[in-house]
């Protein structure tokens, strides 16, 4: 498949050629124009574009000593819709539609070319991967009935794809019960040891009711668990505890945290697991929450503004905690303190806008409550939060600035911007955040560990920041706004060194008058 | 009332000739404080109920009256599904050891009968009387009889006084069959195998067979009269194989047995029995004027107290008048804290308390009764049953300064009177659950008969008589084995002892208990007993109080060993609630519902360690579901709740929310 050009995508080259260069290349073009590409991926040693005129993914090498300026196409005999990189795995994924023949495929694309094809039934507009990429759910989103042409969808159809699997086999189609206007979204637990079976399920979120399927088992029948007969109850996060079997869930509209607990079937069920609920008071609306504890005594912490909150599930007992700074968001690790050397579960606990954040230090926090809290101090609040290594958080301002937070020490270290930072990005291989501006020809880092910032000048702005940790050396590249393909590939260790800095033109028609 | 005075004449003379006194037993000197001071309350029993009714072998049933259907709970797996029932399901039992139940719908007036496997519960229903109320099921769930229980109906609730119905409960067979019984039946007993129900009623015992009824259907029960004057407040027992009915009511001394197959009613009245443990009557100096003066209110309403039968001169009212104590010691403000908020108990504590302060040798809590070295107390050394005399005619010891107690000194220039004892009465009445023998306590004299069954009604043969000296007993329970007894008293807080009587030798042993006995339930290996404290009025957390009085103001319970007398007392923040056993006898859970404190104590048998489990939500009930090796514990939450315990390991599950839970379709 690979190289393998179809006369319309033949056609389609030359005629951009003919048309001449210059043109954007960016996914946003009309029908005019002569690519339509989707944002390009980053595919460990590659940088790949999904055309969905010429209907190919192009493979641009960037993991050479000396990148070339070309492309490696891949036919795909379909028109891609949704691209994303298929989780911990060198694959791309993408949904291909042929409107002829009116079939729906999922792919699995290489730079070889398509390892894999999956029949769907259902022309769907999302993919939901598992973490380990051993699933895609294929499904409609949760505004699909608006955005869809068709006057029929059914929102609870999903398609479950196992990844690792070829043929028909690999796909299994269900349709779940419906409720409200159907699924808003999905996730996935982590591998839970259920009735001596390890595995991992799918939950789909739907307004006030969670359906669970077995991803071993996908042919056994979804359970469907309702939260709450309220109609102002919404769920609004769920987590995970692996050491309980339990899913926790938190709902806009109501002050319980709801408990799912998972226990194997006694009989009487297709299923060899079964779910409860549990509703554990909390506090007036609880806004996030995180488990901790050890195995055998596992608990929740919850955050709701002004207060925290210890649960203890198995009993439903509840402490309070009062907070001297507003909190709704929670963030569990491991560390030290600066008044206690031991490697313990610790927490932050912070809110949008606020000035201060709070370390809840979670070691007999039921029995000593405000005694194990602390407060610091945030100059210019946090907006958003990028979790990096050694303990260390980036806090981002809500206007033009960040702060590293060092949990263990408990201090926050500014950084001025003069730009929005929302779409920086951490790298923990290298160290180092990266940020492009938009519409800048520039691109900032910092160096996490010396908290030294840095800025590269570019010959033109930045379209997409693609990081490759993995090859050597681990390189960052800078994509442009071209029309015939532009990018600059920089050394991640040593950005600013020109020597290691190669810049790439003209690689869509690269060869292309040969064809 | 002629006739049972007649019976009781009668039986006088069997009475006399049956007694047998053990060896050193005196008699005609005996007196106790209370017996001529002030009548103590009467003995206070509580019904425990190791195994709360709504658990099934595996699944847990809990009603909601409101959906009008019953959640059934897999206490192995918490899963939950419901079972629609009729129109406002309310009262639950479950069919001994299987996983069924009967479910009354006070709405509908029809019962429910769910029966549940594998998940899934099926119902069928049955119609019977309005009002219904109360259920109770046969020993081997085959049979129900359910009725109206006036006692436990709300305002502006009836039923039938008089109409019952018996359910069958073969699956696939399930019926209902009304019956007519005696007027307002309070109680259903069963014969041990399951073929026979008594219902206890004020028209005697309605006896119903169930072949019988199965045959001939809905009829009038045989009723077994307990006696033309036996219309109310019997405390009725049935012996296991359903022969005999045991009854006595409170504050006599006279027994009823009835022969349940021919109607024969035996009564064996005690006083003459009991008279001869009683002192002679003591020789007691009149007041004189001044005395009569200061004590004059009083008398009258200490002469009210005693009973009226007996004759009370002035001279006996001045004289045994313990009202002006009593009225100071239940006046706030008094020395005593009676007044503050114990209640009865520790108002009659506290005044007996006072009285006993006017006694000589008044060093222990129980005034004038000879103090126990606490040694011999946990060797387990019988009782003396030497009776000892308490010389009331001595001048008292101390008097409170606010209490205008009789003085001594005042009586001393008058001539000697007399003194008018009041009868004794039996004060609690335990049948064996052998059904050979009954255990009767006589407080006032701390007397023990032992009765056989039938033979000391019928004079075959002997009643046993245990008097225990220094003790104040007035309740006893007898092991599930019915080789031995418990015997204690309800009623005053300050009695820190405990005897185990066995019933082969008649010996009893008495064991110190750090706090005073509320109520006793023993396990079914008759091994332990568990012991409720009475708790003093007053805070245990209040400043600058001794570690007695804090002891005292304080929660508890003990278990109790009964082969060593060894026990271990465990404080509580509150109220010990309800309780159960579970079935290996390995431990028992206790409820505490407390401001501070809702939790499970979970207490092993065997080491006696108390774990402590909280509890996110006030707990209500308590029971064991035998297959998973769990307690469930009932919460009181909106949505329902139910904590369940692995008895094994003290691990914790909670459910709640048993409409959600029952809505989780696959």
């Amino acid at each position: 498949m690979k190289r393998t050009v179809s006369s319309r995508a033949r056609h389609v080259r030359r005629a951009a050629l003919m048309a001449g260069l210059g043109l954007s290349a960016c996914g946003g073009m009309n029908e005019h124009d002569s690519m339509s590409l989707l944002p390009p991926l980053a595919l460990d040693r590659h940088v790949v574009w999904f055309d969905t005129q010429a209907e190919q993914a192009l493979f641009l090498d960037v993991g050479a000593s000396q990148p070339k300026s070309s492309v490696e196409r891949v036919e795909l005999e379909a028109t891609p819709r949704i691209v994303q990189r298929r989780n911990a795995s060198n694959e791309i994924l993408s949904m291909v539609v042929d409107d002829e023949k009116e079939t729906t495929e999922l792919l699995a694309v290489t730079p070889t070319g398509v390892a894999r094809r999956y029949d769907l039934e259902t022309r769907w507009d999302t993919i939901t991967q598992s973490e380990d990429g051993h699933y895609a759910i294929i499904h409609f989103g949760p505004n699909s009935a608006e955005s869809d042409e068709r006057f029929l969808i059914n929102p609870s159809e999903i398609a479950i794809v196992d990844l690792t699997e070829k043929g028909e086999s690999a796909v299994v189609n269900v349709t779940l019960r419906s409720y409200d206007a159907g699924p808003r979204w999905m996730e996935f637990t982590p591998e839970l040891d259920l009735a001596g079976e390890k595995r991992r399920l799918l939950v789909v979120v739907f307004q006030a009711q969670i359906a669970l399927l077995d991803l071993n088992h996908p042919e056994r029948p979804a359970y469907t668990v309702e939260l709450s007969e309220s109609p102002a109850v919404s769920i609004a996060k769920l987590r995970y505890s692996v050491e309980e079997n339990k899913i926790y869930a938190l709902a806009s509209g109501s002050n319980d945290v709801y408990v799912v607990p998972l226990l194997p079937s006694a009989g009487g069920t297709e299923n060899d697991f079964v779910p409860s609920v549990n509703q554990l008071g909390a506090d007036a609306g609880p806004l996030d929450m995180v488990p901790f504890g050890t195995a055998s005594q596992r608990r929740l912490l919850v955050v709701s503004g002004s207060s925290a909150q210890v649960v203890e599930a198995s009993s439903s007992r509840v402490t309070q905690i009062p907070l001297t700074t507003q909190a709704d968001h929670v963030l569990l690790f491991e560390g030290t303190s600066p008044f206690d050397g031991e490697v313990e579960q610790r927490a932050l606990l912070y809110s949008a806008n606020q000035a201060r954040v709070s370390f809840l230090d979670l070691v007999d926090v039921e029995e000593r409550t405000t005694r194990n809290l602390e407060t610091l101090n945030v100059p210019g609040g946090i907006s958003q939060v990028v979790v990096l290594n050694d303990n260390l958080v980036l806090a981002i301002q809500p206007n033009n600035g960040v702060n590293v937070l060092n949990l263990q020490e408990r201090t926050a270290s500014p950084i001025q911007a003069k730009i929005p930072l929302n779409s920086v990005q951490a790298s923990l291989k290298t160290d180092r955040l990266w940020v492009s501006p938009d519409g800048a020809a520039a691109l900032g880092y910092i160096d996490i560990n010396t908290l030294h910032p840095s800025q590269v000048k570019l010959d033109r702005s930045i379209q997409s920041l693609l990081l490759f940790n993995d090859t050597k050396p681990p390189r960052v590249v800078a994509v442009h706004p071209d029309a015939q393909g532009a990018m600059s590939v920089l050394s991640a260790l040593d950005p600013s060194d020109s020597k290691q800095a190669v810049t790439l033109d003209g690689f869509f028609f690269e060869g292309a008058l040969d064809q | 009332m002629d006739s049972a005075a007649e019976d009781s004449s009668a039986l006088g003379a069997f009475t006399g000739d049956g007694v047998t006194t053990p060896t050193g037993a005196a008699s005609g000197t005996t007196t106790t404080p209370a017996s001529t001071m002030t009548p103590l309350p009467d003995e206070v029993e509580t019904t425990f109920e190791f195994e709360l009714p709504h658990a099934g072998d595996r699944y847990v049933y809990a009603v909601n009256t409101e959906r009008d259907n019953v959640a059934v709970i897999d206490a192995s797996t918490l899963a939950i599904h419901t079972v629609e029932a009729g129109d406002a399901p309310r009262y639950l039992q479950t069919l001994a050891g299987t996983d069924a139940a009967v479910v009354l719908n006070v709405a509908s007036g029809d019962a429910t009968i769910i029966r549940s496997a594998n998940g899934k519960s099926t119902a069928t229903t049955v119609d019977v009387q309005e009002g219904t109320n109360a259920i109770a099921v046969a020993p081997d769930g085959k049979h129900a009889v359910v009725f109206f229980d006036s006692t436990h109906s709300g305002a502006g609730v009836s039923g039938s006084y008089q109409d019952i119905n018996v359910l069958f409960l073969e699956q696939g067979e399930e019926r209902a069959v009304g019956m007519t019984v005696g007027f307002r039946p309070s109680a259903i007993k069963f014969s041990a195998d399951g073929k026979r129900a008594f219902v206890v009623t004020e028209d005697g015992v309605s006896i119903l067979d169930f072949a019988d009824i199965d045959e001939n259907g809905a009829q009038i029960a045989r009723n077994v009269p307990l006696g033309d004057d036996a219309t109310e407040s019997l405390d009725v027992s049935v012996t296991p194989d359903g022969n005999y009915a045991l009854a006595r009511r409170e504050g006599e001394s006279l027994l009823r047995l009835v022969d349940l197959e021919n109607g024969d009613l035996h009564l064996l009245d005690l006083s003459d029995l009991i008279a001869e443990y009683r002192p002679e009557s003591p020789v007691i100096p009149p007041p004189t004027p001044m005395d009569a003066g200061v004590v004059d209110s009083g008398a009258a309403s200490d002469a009210s107290v005693a009973d009226a039968s007996e004759p009370v001169t002035a001279v006996d009212a001045s004289f045994v008048d313990a009202g002006p104590l009593l009225d100071a010691a239940l006046d706030a403000g008094s020395t005593s804290k009676a007044a503050d908020d114990a209640g009865e108990l520790d108002a009659a504590a506290a005044a007996l308390s006072q009285l006993e302060q006017t006694l000589p040798s008044s060093s222990n809590g129980l005034g004038a009764l000879p103090e126990m070295s606490s040694a011999p107390d946990t060797t387990g050394d019988a009782v003396p049953t030497t009776s000892i005399t308490v010389p009331i005619t001595s001048a008292p010891g101390t008097s409170p300064a606010s209490t205008p107690a009789p003085t001594m000194s005042m009586v001393a220039t008058a001539q000697p009177v007399p003194v008018v004892l009041p009868p004794s009465a039996v004060t609690d009445l335990d049948l064996a659950p052998s059904g050979t023998f009954a255990v009767a306590v006589v407080r006032d004299l701390s007397l023990v008969l032992q009765l056989a069954v039938p033979g000391a009604f019928t004079g075959e043969s002997e009643v046993r008589v245990v008097q225990l000296d220094d003790q104040l007993v007035g309740s006893v329970t007898i092991t599930p084995n019915s080789e031995q007894a418990l015997l204690y008293t309800t009623v005053v807080a300050t009695a820190l002892r405990i005897n185990v009587l066995d019933i082969d030798s008649g010996e009893a042993k008495p064991y110190r208990l750090p706090k005073g006995v509320q109520s006793v339930a023993i396990a079914d290996d008759s091994k332990t007993a568990f012991i409720v404290h009475q708790k003093e009025a007053g805070d245990p957390d209040q400043a600058g109080i001794d570690a007695d009085t804090v002891l005292a103001r304080s929660y508890g319970y003990s278990v109790f060993e009964l082969g060593t007398g060894f026990s271990k007392l465990q404080t509580a923040k509150a109220p010990v609630g309800p309780s159960t056993l579970v079935p290996d006898g390995s431990n028992l859970f206790v409820l505490f519902d407390g401001a501070t404190e809702r939790e499970v104590h979970r207490v092993n048998l065997t080491s006696f360690i108390v774990d402590h489990i909280a509890l996110g939500s006030p707990p209500t009930s308590v029971g064991s579901v035998p297959r998973s090796k769990r307690v469930f514990v009932g919460q009181d939450h909106p949505d329902g709740r139910i904590a369940f315990i692995d008895w094994e390991t003290g691990d914790l599950e909670s459910v709640t929310g048993f409409e959600l839970n029952s809505r989780i379709r696959e």
